[in-house]
């Protein structure tokens, strides 16, 4: 699966384009719509996971909690407390503490921005374009490609590789 | 993955994280307290 990218000059245009691609056999499930806020998408399918940044900011938080509750675990074995005796799991407990505490901060932070992976678009989006997002299957860009290019041949396509789900 | 199952997704990330946090919290709290009596 490959994701093409690109900007509708508006919500006209973009629904267009996705009846398009519905008539095509394009499910919902593959199509994505990110426009600025307060745009009506009405029945057009939205932006799903990509429209925050919930996941990468977790991701990164809970290895950077990870490493930073791992690493603090060393310390306490290195420097054990006066009247504590610190065995290895501490190194495990401490490092889950870190990752959990990692996640849950930065997850909730990520989710109240846009995500990072769209900031080139994100300029364009703000002037009142709307960013839609296809995934087709390897072998059917070039027909997808022509599909999108006949409501608008100037429309700029680009790829983008959809992210692997943490969980499926 | 449409925006409602995203957003139930990511809840159950953070519950998650909360539980572990816990449960990692009570049991260094308890080997701190026994290591302390």
């Amino acid at each position: 699966m490959k994701r093409l990218c690109f900007l509708s000059p508006d919500v006209a245009h973009a629904r267009n384009v996705v009846r398009d691609l519905r008539a095509d056999g394009i499910t919902d499930k593959h199509i994505y719509v990110i426009a600025r806020t307060g745009t009506e998408l009405e029945d057009l399918p939205d932006g799903g996971p990509d429209d925050d940044d919930f996941l990468p900011a977790f991701e990164r938080g809970v290895a950077l909690g990870g490493a930073t509750g791992a690493f603090l675990g060393l310390l306490a074995i290195a420097f054990p407390p006066t009247g504590l005796i610190i065995g290895g799991g501490a190194i495990l407990l401490i490092g889950a503490m870190g990752a959990s505490i990692g996640g849950l901060l930065t997850g909730m932070a990520g989710a109240s921005y846009h995500s990072s992976r769209l900031e080139a678009f994100e300029s364009d989006i703000r002037q009142g374009k709307v960013l839609v997002m296809v995934d087709v299957a390897v072998d059917r860009i070039t027909h997808v490609n022509a599909l999108i290019k006949r409501q608008d041949p100037e429309v700029e396509i680009e790829g983008l590789e959809p992210p692997a789900p943490i969980i499926p | 993955m449409r925006k409602s199952k995203a957003t139930v997704r990511n809840a159950l990330l953070l519950l998650a994280c909360i539980v572990v946090f816990l449960v990692c919290a009570v049991i260094i709290a308890n080997n701190v307290g026994q290591g302390l009596s």
